[in-house]
């Protein structure tokens, strides 16, 4: 699960806010310039910021590899669609070199996007998270229904994954369009009673949903600017190149 | 004068969805401060509809016919609503996944108090002291997803100790818990009840509230039929008839043709 990791890095320790203005910087170069030698040297520089930050490659592909499989659809749809010198065709379908070619900065445009925000996800705590969606004017009541989520998908996974196991114990498959109906009714059931619980909880503790109370502390410290200012002049770089 | 902080008079309520079937039938019952008053019964006997009245859950939150009087610290959980009585009364439900939002230990201890718009200093006083009760300071910055049931229990639990209740309202706190946890849970609870709260809790594991609670209050076809002192109510052939399971003790000193005993301490005692 894509989620925060434990790590002594400096991609960690960074305040959320630069984390995510550096990281737009060099998503939005690319966007830029659509080179696949600037697409290649993003990916070059988000492999280096894996490193700092101490994510092994096996953490990232157990995570996200599936994702990263739907970064290779662009390439077979601009090889269709651009026009340009016939590169391979097959039964009568021709694919251009330069549809290729522009298919695979998409794809690797699409892979350094998804890397810099998995990587986000993994060094910076969700209540980082939340509290930068706050400081960034995000309405209170959206950031408090992230962090609720973010806090329940864990364990709405394992719910579903009991209630799966004591109906497979009761000879349950899942196989064919229905099936998944025994398993669903009653996680469904559940996340409905656990939402009601919720709020009985929150209000007697003093919950008042028109005055949300969410911390945008952050402790910006010299290395933050540091980082961005690199950020921003490997940013420059991918639109140069 | 004994003060009564919880006074629940003629309550009678029936679900909005299951009109005309009453789950409470007239109840009346009084909690005095520094009380610690165990509530059991069978499933669907209306014990936790019965807290749900008392913090006003019933019938602000949850729709119904309620009829009879209830006072809490003096206010009227009816006309107030859960939220003003957050301050009053703290609730500790069953599920601590049910309750637990924040995506910190520290932030969860600290929502009732920012609710109650406390000084910055004070919450983190309080958050800090609620944390050290509970034995939870070293977990302040952890995320609750990473913590043990139990240490979520406990988790939910500083957070309803942190605004300082003068009334514990208590859900099967122990429900799912191991033994030692559970017995965590208890001595908090009854801590804060001997510096002068009370504490209502609903359980099923009478062991406990032979061990912890001052008075037991029995609740049968939706209504209190028996109320006193544990080894009154315990020793009591009801029980059995109901089919709620007598404290080993009790069975105990029953067979051996002794006085109602509520612990293993209560034996040594008289054998010395």
């Amino acid at each position: 699960m894509i989620s925060y990791k434990q790590r002594e890095s400096i991609i960690h320790s960074l305040d959320p806010r630069f984390k995510l203005v550096s990281f737009a910087l060099v998503v939005f170069a690319l966007l830029l310039n659509s080179s696949l030698a600037s697409a290649l040297l993003g990916l070059a520089l988000v492999f280096f910021l894996y490193m700092l930050a101490r994510i092994r490659l096996d953490e990232f592909y157990n995570d996200a590899a599936g994702l990263m499989l739907i970064t290779a659809i662009p390439i077979p749809l601009h090889a269709l669609s651009v026009p340009g010198t016939p590169a391979l065709e097959v039964f009568g379908i021709v694919f251009s070199e330069q549809g290729v070619l522009f298919g695979a900065a998409t794809a690797v445009y699409l892979m350094v996007v998804l890397s810099l925000t998995i990587l986000f996800l993994y060094t910076t705590k969700r209540r980082k998270v939340v509290s930068m969606m706050v400081w960034f004017k995000v309405p209170a009541d959206m950031a408090l229904a992230t962090s609720i989520s973010l806090r329940f998908i864990p364990i709405i996974q394992e719910q579903v994954q009991e209630i799966r196991v004591s109906q497979a114990a009761r000879g349950h498959r899942l196989a064919g369009l229905l099936s998944p109906i025994p398993v669903f009714v009653p996680a469904l059931h559940g996340v409905f009673k656990r939402a009601r619980e919720m709020s009985f909880s929150m209000e007697s503790r003093g919950f008042d949903p028109e005055n949300i109370r969410i911390s945008t502390r952050f402790n910006s410290t010299a290395s933050d600017y540091l980082v961005l200012l690199l950020m921003a002049f490997s940013s420059l770089a991918l639109l140069i190149v | 004068m004994v003060l009564s902080q919880v006074s629940v008079s003629g309550v009678s309520f029936s679900y909005a969805r299951h009109p005309g079937r009453r789950i409470l039938r007239g109840i009346s019952l009084k909690v005095n401060k520094g009380e610690l008053v165990g509530v059991i019964g069978n499933i669907g006997v209306g014990k936790s509809t019965l807290l749900y009245c008392i913090n006003g859950i019933i019938p602000n939150l949850v729709k119904g016919d309620f009829k009879g009087k209830v006072r809490v610290a003096g206010k009227d959980p009816v006309k107030q609503g859960p939220r003003k009585l957050a301050g009053k009364v703290g609730f500790l439900f069953q599920d601590p996944d049910a309750q637990i939002f924040s995506l910190t230990v520290r932030d969860e201890v600290a929502f009732a108090l920012e609710n109650a718009g406390l000084p910055e200093q004070e919450v983190l006083d309080r958050v800090a002291e609620a944390l050290e009760q509970t034995g939870l300071t070293e977990y302040s910055e952890y995320d609750p997803n990473n913590l043990s049931f139990g240490q979520r229990q406990k988790v939910a639990l500083a957070s309803v100790l942190a605004m300082k209740p003068e009334i514990l309202l208590l859900d099967e706190p122990t429900a799912s818990l191991d033994h030692k946890s559970a017995q965590e849970i208890y001595s908090i609870v009854r801590g804060m009840c001997d510096k002068g709260a009370c504490a209502l809790v609903v359980e099923h594991n009478t062991e406990y509230l032979a061990e912890h609670a001052d008075r037991v209050l029995l609740l049968q076809d939706h209504d209190i039929t028996l109320e006193g002192k544990p080894e009154k109510v315990f020793s009591s052939p009801l029980m059995k008839e109901l089919g709620i399971k007598v404290p080993c003790s009790i069975c105990i000193s029953g067979c051996l043709g002794m006085k109602p005993k509520l612990t293993p301490a209560d034996f040594e005692k008289e054998s010395k």
